[in-house]
């Protein structure tokens, strides 16, 4: 070589480290770019951590995604435990980190717990690799979030983040003005978000069903509103029904929620979401009993109580709304029966 | 594990060069075992239910050449018997785990019986490995091979950078570099080149195969899927599948090399810029050269070669190229794609003798008519990747079909081919912000470019000039002298240069899954 090779390789490593300082800077310049992603989300969060924080007394909080978003009546559980009830789902696609995060400042002694987690939730594995959804919204309208993380979490967020979509945010960040102007993706101030919810909240106006995912059609306890009719196309199927490997880390962050509620003498019960009946769910397939079992056992390894089983919260598909997950109105109804059933029983055998 | 993934790149890969040279300061055979233990590690990642059947493979081989060796037979017979008792051994191994359904499933649908032997999941690079003994084999019944130390061909089977997806290794080349010390001291030099060479693949294998594939898988999907295809959409699937295939394989073989040379180990070239090609003999002689070294030295001289007259010779190439389309892959597209090369091959030969005939003189030819050539070939290569690539017969004539413009020449690309292509190649915020970028025109400008890159830069090979330790499998000066000004040097500013593409290839692995790369099917 006509010159010492370690200069060669020096000058490739200071490259590398050069590159990564640079890539780590437009990373850090596309947070909160308006891309394209579910501002609703943002907005629904908002008013449902105010009303966790206004409601007094001992309370029902569910926690979960859009299965509970849709598929809880509030109210009917509030009639009939005399329990103040909050709804704080959201969205499936959110970490259960990330709920339990935003939960525990709101959650207080005596309340009771309700987490009906969609099955995916067991399946994948958020915390070592977040997906694409979580990670495309939280950066657009909650980049604050990030900025929480520890510096491996940090280091990590950024390696699970592909290099399209840091240059889409980047690109996004520098027409910010014409984005948010012409495609409607704004961050509100939180004090605005819960100023519009609490007008309408108290003049009942929700939006209708055109645009259901909006805060216009949050309720006053959290439940989704004008959910009504069957309108779903789509491929029917549980999770249940097959073969899932379970997430590493799901039961780790359970229990981890677990020993909060504990320290916090605060009940913690993880329910079902609603499951659509169907050839193999109704029986014969050899996988929905053993997925179901192997739930059970894990969450009473860890000390979980469970509302039921999955096999209770089957329902026929004119109960669904606009997902396999998502309930109609009618739906809504058998689902939270069923609900208090196994809550009632629950308590039942002392809390 | 994949070479293309920061597991490897970052923590299997730094472990083993250190332990690799810690333990080569000891004793060398100490180095030699580790990175064999490393190797089969490299392996089991994968799926570690096959790591015995590897161990078992080698330890099979070495026994049965030990016995050819004379240690136990001594009687030609005898050793012939075993020789085939061994080869049978491996043949049977390879038939079960790779030919298996596909024999059974033909023969089935003859008759119409459903055979099955179940689904069997074939293990990775088990033509490679078993290829690789085989030739051992042979060379120990011939008496041409001259070590038998356990640990050397241990390594020389499992050795990771080749394990997978090759290059096909010979025992020749590879054993007395691990016999010779100086192959376990340190080496910034081989360091620095074979990182470069690495480098250069990892970029070919992400940042373009792993982006034109974007524009060929849709189209072959859609003819599996038994939609019609139409002009458009079917050369532009051809051409990114062909161009893919060319970077996936090319930037697998640079990265192997590249991992080997820091190693201070050679591999032999597998490729050497074969759409350079003017016919489809040179074509042959350019990919996946230790592939055709194999199919040469251990099936078509035993068969004969070109030594019994023009037509056995030509017969021997069919066979021999039949069995190579066959060799990567368990299905008639390969077959078809394997027999058309072949008849390519005859024709080319052919041609030839018939040139030689009418006095011409093969070594002259003109400008306009090596372009021309080369065109042809090109032309003549691509329509074999169809079938290579297409899931099935039917698939591959849908394809043809759309490409002979049987489905009609409109110019206009198909619905489904436009939406996959602005989901997976446009930026979100370009259609958000209104720009108009037209796939179809990205396309087009990145096939003009690649065909320039393919035909007219200089390889990686070319580019390292006389830094490059490949070895060159046809012994045919295929390394030459370095590209003038643009011949790679150990020099800060070259260093940064080829950082930035290293790190442009690991940007563009952040969060994707590591794509396989093509040959490991095979």
């Amino acid at each position: 070589m006509t010159k010492p090779p370690a200069r060669y390789l020096v000058s490739f490593a200071v490259t590398l480290i050069v590159i990564a300082v640079l890539y780590t800077g437009l990373f850090v310049y596309q947070l909160g770019a308006p891309v394209e992603a579910e501002y609703w989300v943002y907005d629904v969060k908002i008013a449902k951590l105010f009303l966790g924080g206004r409601a007094e007394g001992e309370r029902v909080v569910i926690l979960g995604g859009s299965s509970a978003l849709f598929g809880i009546d509030s109210g009917l559980i509030e009639r009939e435990t005399g329990m103040r009830t909050v709804n704080l789902a959201v969205h499936a696609g959110l970490s259960l980190p990330y709920l339990f995060e935003d939960a525990k400042p709101i959650l207080r002694p005596r309340d009771i717990v309700i987490v009906p987690l969609e099955l995916e939730y067991y399946a994948r594995d958020y915390s070592d690799s977040p997906n694409v959804w979580f990670l495309n919204n939280i950066m657009a309208w909650d980049p604050g979030y990030f900025w929480k993380l520890g510096l491996l979490e940090k280091a990590r967020f950024i390696l699970a983040v592909s290099a399209k979509r840091v240059v889409n945010g980047a690109v996004a960040q520098m027409y910010e003005a014409t984005l948010r102007r012409t495609h409607g993706r704004l961050v509100r101030d939180p004090a605005a978000v819960t100023r519009e919810a609490r007008g309408f909240w108290e003049a009942k106006a929700y939006l209708g069903a055109p645009a259901v995912y909006s805060l216009r059609n949050l309720d006053e306890r959290g439940d989704m509103q004008n959910n009504r009719g069957t309108h779903y196309t789509g491929p029917w199927g549980s999770l249940l029904e097959l073969p899932f490997a379970y997430s590493s880390k799901i039961w780790g962050d359970l229990e981890s929620l677990a020993a909060y509620c504990r320290r916090h003498d605060i009940a913690l019960f993880v329910a079902w979401p609603a499951i659509t009946k169907g050839p193999t769910l109704d029986g014969g397939n050899p996988f929905v009993q053993r997925n179901s079992e192997e739930i059970v056992r894990h969450l009473e390894k860890a000390g979980i109580g469970a509302l039921g089983r999955p096999r209770d919260y089957l329902l026929d598909r004119v109960y669904f709304f606009d997902s396999e997950y998502h309930l109609n109105e009618e739906g809504r109804a058998i689902h939270t029966q069923q609900l208090l059933r196994d809550l009632r029983e629950a308590l039942g055998k002392g809390r | 594990m994949l070479f293309n993934s920061f597991a490897f790149i970052f923590l299997f890969l730094p472990v083993t060069l250190v332990g690799f040279f810690a333990l080569g300061r000891l004793r060398p055979r100490l180095a030699a075992a580790w990175l064999t233990v490393a190797s089969v590690f490299f392996y089991g990642w994968w799926n570690p239910r096959y790591v015995p059947l590897l161990i078992v493979s080698v330890l099979f081989n070495y026994t049965f050449a030990r016995f050819i060796a004379g240690g136990v037979a001594r009687r030609p017979r005898t050793r012939k018997l075993l020789l085939a008792l061994a080869i049978a051994g491996n043949l049977l191994l390879l038939g079960y785990y790779k030919y298996a359904n596909f024999f059974l499933g033909s023969a089935g649908s003859l008759l119409g019986a459903p055979w099955r032997l179940g689904d069997i999941i074939l293990p990775l690079g088990i033509s490679f490995f078993t290829f690789t003994q085989i030739s051992f084999l042979v060379d120990t019944y011939r008496g041409e091979a001259r070590e038998y130390n356990l640990v050397h061909y241990g390594l020389f089977v499992t050795y990771f950078p080749h394990l997978i997806a090759g290059p096909v290794l010979h025992h020749r080349e590879m054993m007395p570099q691990f016999a010779q010390p100086v192959t376990y001291r340190p080496a910034a030099e081989s360091f620095a080149v074979g990182l470069t060479v690495f480098s250069l693949g990892l970029f070919k294998k992400v940042m373009i195969a792993d982006t034109v594939a974007l524009y060929s898988t849709p189209v072959f999907d859609a003819a599996a899927a038994g939609q019609t295809i139409g002009f458009v959409a079917a050369w532009g699937g051809a051409l990114a599948y062909t161009f893919q295939l060319y970077f996936d394989f090319s930037g697998y073989s640079d990265m192997a090399i590249g991992l080997s040379q820091m190693f201070g180990i050679a591999l032999p070239l597998n490729f050497n810029s074969p759409y350079k090609a003017v016919n489809i003999i040179d074509f042959w002689r350019r990919w996946h050269m230790t592939l055709s070294r194999f199919l040469r030295d251990y099936l078509y001289f035993p068969l004969g070669g070109g030594r019994r007259g023009s037509l056995r010779r030509y017969a021997n190439l069919l066979l021999t190229m039949l069995l190579g389309g066959l060799w990567h892959g368990a299905g008639w597209t390969f077959v078809i794609w394997g027999g058309l090369h072949g008849l390519l091959l005859v024709i080319n030969h052919a041609w030839h003798a018939l040139r030689r005939q009418l006095g011409h003189d093969l070594s002259r030819s003109t400008r306009l008519g090596r372009h021309l050539a080369r065109l042809v070939t090109f032309a003549a290569v691509v329509l074999g990747w169809v079938c290579f690539r297409a899931t099935s017969f039917d698939a591959a004539v849908r394809i043809l079909k759309g490409m002979a413009g049987v489905n009609g020449l409109d110019l206009e690309a198909p619905p489904y081919y436009v939406e996959t292509l602005q989901r997976t190649v446009v930026l979100p915020v370009a259609i958000d912000l209104g720009w108009t970028l037209q796939p179809l025109t990205l396309l087009a400008s990145m096939l003009v470019v690649l065909l320039a890159l393919v035909w007219w830069a200089p390889n990686t090979q070319e580019l390292m000039g006389g830094y490059s330790r490949a070895l060159d499998p046809y012994g045919r000066g295929t390394t030459g002298p370095g590209p003038g000004r643009l011949e790679w040097r150990p020099t800060p500013l070259v260093a940064a240069v080829v950082g930035i593409i290293f790190s442009l290839a690991l940007l563009g692995l952040v969060t994707e899954v590591p794509s396989e790369f093509l040959y490991f099917q095979f």
